[in-house]
């Protein structure tokens, strides 16, 4: 297999005090408060933390899906607070690669089409050889021409992470990817996204709160209360589970 | 139940405004039509109390016909009237029509639209129904007019000029003016003209010396009115009556409200037709809104509510929505009838001012229609709204309508197409008694024949949206693509979208169908059937006012006219129905083309000849005796002398001139050919003719291509003005697709939203939602181009007896239309496209 060479020097984003405010008067919200972070190139990366930790918005912020009260985002050396629109769309269309929880397939598309949906947008043409190394590293081959109803949960999930890929994206956001798969389908994507980071050099940062999704991770960002209050080197689910009971207290 | 109803609505509030506004727009539609007749009828009616003020019993012709000359009787009539024991005084009525007031430049005021009227104006100004004399004196002496203010500011006249009037029976001649009258306050009735006379120059405008048409009585004082016009009645001669003022005037009202009455039926047609198309809309809402709320409704099932429960509130929203749109629907409705009457009035015709009248009649069907019509609409999704299984408000799967095969669907549109077609052929084809029945069935067969197409539309709503979708997902890649896919996704919403452009469209393309039918048949009647180079015709051919005989007699003697051939119009009653007959001439034979005959094509003196369709209607032959109703002179009997299968006999009953000129009381001509003198140009020859003609501007000289392209701006006018009427139809069709585009968007927040994050840009999606518009409208207007070529074959098929020798389809009109409404499609599709690049992604994407 071929591998991308992992991207040196500059981190694969970046947030820069980021601050997050829902509301007004007595309903204000301080959903991150003053975070900073850096998310290395070719690294596997998961933010955990309670429900309300603040772990999605920072994911939606990193992605340019949302934008900070304060502070600032950088995805590679693009900062993301100076984009308008069109290029935020663009920047998210090349640079970022996404995988939600659910529903992240077109219905009326078939499995390539989903795929390559990326690319289909921005009118460019695939890397046949690309194409068929994700696919086949996720199985999809005899998949592709059917429309995602008559695909199975974790055949969606796998489509979705294909779509992340395509496009060899600088980073790929995973929001619970696994969240509604049982557990070897969870696992068999889980598998995919590491061998992602390992062999191609893909960056990837996913939002959990399970443990054992989080145990494939490289990297560990603990979040409670808006704010990143632990990170761990090498989980495993046994010392991620202790280090949530902890933040629990 | 109402509180929630009413929630329910506000919380769709944007879902349900297209809605409503359907509803708005189609009530506005009747409401408008009615209060403008409704008005009109009451200004008139006033005028026509207003004319007879002073006046006890009214003397009248006693006509049944409505294409007639009028009733003449002898002036001594009058004599017998004023002898009756309690007459006062009598003052004699000479009216005709078809007198028209010249400008200085020789034209017709009024042109060819509203009537233009001559009579008599007694000394005694109060006889003379209504007239108030504005500057000068009555005409007392021959060779002197009173005409009407409008017409003397439209001619720039004043007392003293010398006006020119020319008649059905006479050539221009200049009288002097010597008054000019308004009718109360008004300068004009309606844009008809008047030109009055004294009592011997009104005869012999219109030919009929020493003949009325009426009379004016003023009673002794205490004598009653309708006592007194029985005493007259006795005295009449066949034909006259005499009425009191008072009912005569309510007579002419009714009369009046009758004629109004049909204006009504047609614009009421195009209004019903409008809000049929308004359910197709209405009922996409609805399925919607009920889908959107299953997991509510099963909820309220589940705690214990009945299916007719269900039913009933999903009903109770429709009929809110019914009663708002058809208020408001009411309010515009009233401002479309006074937009109408200022619109009018700018045209110059003027209609006595009362201020708006709104009978309860009115609003009573304005009511009714729109909550009966949107709750209809809502009837198929409340019944759906009330399967849903209590348990789909805990399991969100069991809330999921189920995709619901199409096989039900097929049979049952397969079976409304064999009825609707079976329907149809049998109203053109089939033996009925009267027209009414056969019209019915044809209006029954094709609205089932619209209705199949719907039903069917939905089964191939989805190929066909992959095929007319391809080119755009070519050209526009996966905006394209996702709009090629979502077209096709709801078949059913899709189809019912479609099937709103359809109707519109589909009537469009039969009336563009027959015009251009009709056109090529006369282009073949007039290049294969008649052998003339010139034919003299009224300028106006649709109001049946003839020319003076004069012309043809003057014209013939020219040197560059070889052959001349004159025809007479007149109306009749054969087998109690009005119809037209006509005459020919010696020469007949030398124009026209004659494919067979049995017996001769110009009848004697007591025969008819006729078209070989009526011997077969009617069985019959040479020899049978035939009794025809005359205005003039009531019953007379003919014997068939000549069957003929011609140009020359098309449709009508040919009589001799001799036997017209004894049996109507205007002896005018209605057309005349010419056959120019060998080596005689086309254009020297139509010159020659025209300087006859010269001093009467109501016969138009013109060549056979001439007459040709005429009649079809006349063809064209109409189908303008039929276009016209079927836009709010199309309008209300298109806001449908706004409608259908808005529902779609919300139902696919999430899709969208996850197409923007992974890169859809806000131009691409906007895009994408106008395409799928685009998709949509093209297959319903390519839907009704192919249901109007199968209604515009089958009226042509029908009236093939009639006369059509031709079945034309205008291509380029109908591919028009198509990107007319594609492009139109586009244009609604704005909004919902821009709202679709609106969305917050991030709120799109966790959308429920």
């Amino acid at each position: 297999m071929t591998t991308t060479t992992p991207r040196t020097g500059v981190a694969a984003a970046r947030i820069d005090g980021g601050l997050k405010v829902y509301g007004e008067g007595n309903a204000q919200v301080t959903a991150l408060r003053d975070v900073t972070e850096e998310f290395a190139p070719a690294q596997f990366t998961a933010i955990m933390g309670p429900s309300g930790s603040g772990k999605s918005t920072l994911l939606h912020c990193l992605a340019g899906l949302d934008d900070l009260t304060e502070g600032s985002v950088h995805i590679g050396d693009v900062e993301l607070g100076s984009l308008k629109d069109k290029e935020l769309t663009q920047l998210r269309r090349e640079r970022i690669g996404f995988i939600f929880q659910a529903y992240n397939l077109i219905p009326t598309l078939t499995a390539q089409e989903n795929i390559m949906l990326p690319l289909s947008i921005a009118g460019t043409k695939p890397d046949e050889a690309w194409l068929t190394q994700v696919v086949d590293v996720l199985g999809l081959g005899d998949r592709l021409t059917h429309r995602p109803s008559e695909l199975s949960g974790g055949q969606q999930q796998r489509v979705a992470a294909a779509r992340a890929m395509i496009s060899k994206p600088h980073i790929i956001f995973a929001d619970e990817p696994s969240g509604n798969l049982d557990s070897k389908s969870g696992a068999e994507l889980l598998d995919f996204m590491r061998r992602a980071v390992r062999e191609f050099g893909q960056t990837i940062v996913m939002v959990t709160h399970d443990p054992n999704s989080a145990a494939y991770a490289e990297r560990i960002l603990f979040l409670d209360d808006g704010a990143v209050v632990d990170t761990m080197a090498d989980p495993t689910a046994e010392r991620v589970l202790e280090q949530m009971k902890h933040l629990g207290e | 139940m109402l509180k929630s109803a009413i929630k329910s609505l506000l919380a769709h509030k944007t879902r349900m405004a297209l809605s409503t506004l359907a509803i708005v727009l189609g009530v506005a539609f009747i409401a408008g039509t009615y209060i403008y007749t409704d008005t009109t009828n009451e200004a008139f009616g006033g005028i026509f109390d207003e004319a007879y003020v002073g006046i006890d019993v009214i003397v009248t012709g006693d006509s049944e016909f409505s294409f007639g000359q009028g009733v003449f009787f002898d002036e001594s009539v009058a004599e017998d009237i004023a002898a009756v024991p309690g007459v006062d005084r009598v003052e004699p009525a000479i009216d005709g029509f078809g007198v028209q007031i010249l400008d200085r430049k020789g034209e017709a005021i009024g042109g060819g639209g509203p009537p233009q009227f001559s009579g008599y104006i007694p000394e005694s100004i109060e006889f003379a129904g209504g007239f108030e004399l504005r500057d000068g004196r009555v005409a007392t002496a021959s060779g002197e007019v009173v005409i009407d203010a409008n017409s003397a500011e439209d001619g720039d006249y004043a007392v003293g000029d010398m006006v020119a009037i020319v008649s059905q029976s006479q050539m221009a001649q200049d009288f002097e003016l010597v008054g000019i009258v308004g009718f109360g306050e008004q300068d004009n009735l309606g844009g008809a003209t008047f030109a009055l006379f004294n009592l011997e120059s009104a005869q012999n405008i219109i030919d009929q010396p020493g003949m009325i048409t009426g009379a004016y009585v003023l009673a002794d004082g205490g004598v009653n009115a309708t006592a007194l016009a029985g005493q007259i009645q006795d005295v009449l001669p066949e034909r006259a009556k005499a009425q009191s003022a008072q009912a005569a005037a309510e007579e002419q009202a009714l009369e009046f409200e009758e004629a109004l009455g049909f204006f009504n039926t047609f614009l009421l047609v195009f209004a019903f037709i409008a809000l049929f198309v308004g359910t197709f809309l209405i009922y996409n809402t609805f399925q919607f809104v009920v889908a959107q709320r299953l997991r509510e409704l099963a909820l309220m099932r589940a705690i214990g509510a009945t299916r007719s429960q269900v039913v009933r509130t999903v009903l109770l929203e429709s009929i809110l929505i019914g009663i708002i749109g058809s208020v408001v629907g009411l309010v515009v409705g009233a401002g479309l009838a006074l937009g109408l009457r200022a619109g009018l009035e700018a045209f110059g015709i003027e209609l006595p001012s009362t201020s708006l009248v709104i009978q309860s009649r009115t609003i009573i069907v304005a009511l009714v229609v729109g909550i009966i019509v949107t709750a209809i609409s809502a009837l198929i999704p409340a019944v759906r709204a009330s399967r849903v299984p209590p348990v789909a408000a805990m399991r969100e799967e069991a809330a999921r309508p189920k995709r619901r095969s199409l096989t039900f669907r097929t049979i049952a549109g397969l079976v409304l197409l064999a009825i609707g077609i079976g329907s149809l052929l049998s109203g053109l084809l089939g033996d009925f008694d009267n027209t009414t029945a056969s019209l019915s069935a044809i209006g029954f067969g094709a609205l089932i024949v619209i209705i199949a197409a719907y039903v069917l539309s939905a089964i191939v709503a989805e190929p066909v949206a992959r095929f007319l979708g391809a080119p755009l997902a070519k050209i526009q890649g996966v905006p394209g693509t996702l709009a090629q896919r979502n077209a096709g996704r709801s078949p059913r919403r899709t189809s019912a979208t479609a099937a709103a452009i359809m109707v519109g469209v589909a009537l469009i393309a039969m009336v563009s169908i027959l015009n251009a039918s009709i056109s090529g048949t006369i282009d073949d009647v007039l290049t294969g059937d008649i052998d003339a180079e010139i034919i003299a015709q009224p300028q106006d051919t649709f109001s049946f006012v003839g020319f003076s005989p004069e012309f043809a007699d003057e014209a013939s003697e020219l040197p560059e006219v070889a052959v001349t051939s004159v025809i007479k119009v007149g109306a009749v009653i054969v087998n109690d129905s009005e119809t037209f007959l006509g005459t020919l001439d010696e020469n007949a034979e030398r124009i026209f083309t004659v494919d067979s005959l049995q017996g001769s094509l110009v009848p004697g003196d007591n025969g008819i000849t006729i078209p070989i369709d009526t011997a077969e209607n009617n069985e019959w032959t040479l020899g049978t005796e035939v009794v025809m109703t005359f205005e003039q002179t009531g019953d007379q009997a003919f014997t068939v002398e000549g069957i003929a299968d011609s140009s020359a006999v098309d449709g009508t009953i040919i009589i001799s001139e001799n036997a017209y000129e004894a049996n109507f009381a205007v002896n005018s001509d209605s057309q005349v050919y010419f056959q120019l003198t060998e080596g005689v140009s086309i254009d020297d020859g139509k010159a020659a003719i025209e300087t006859v003609a010269a001093t009467s501007p109501s016969i138009a000289v013109k060549t056979l291509d001439e007459t040709a392209e005429d009649l079809k701006d006349q063809l064209n006018g109409i189908l303008n003005l039929i276009t016209g009427l079927l836009a709010l139809t199309l309008i209300i069709s298109l806001v449908g697709v706004a409608n259908t585009m808005l529902l779609s968007i919300y139902e696919r927040t999430r899709e969208i939203g996850l197409l923007r994050a992974v890169g859809l840009d806000r131009t691409q999606t906007r895009r994408m939602v106008r395409s799928e518009a685009t998709i949509i409208s093209i297959f319903g207007a390519g839907l009704g181009v192919a249901l109007g070529i199968f209604f515009g074959w089958a009226v042509t098929q029908a009236l093939r007896t009639e006369g059509f020798t031709a079945f034309v389809i205008p291509w380029t009109g109908l591919i028009f239309w198509i990107v007319l409404i594609a492009v139109l499609g586009i244009l609604f599709a704005i909004y919902p496209a821009w709202r679709a690049s609106k969305l917050n992604v991030l709120e799109a994407i966790s959308y429920e």
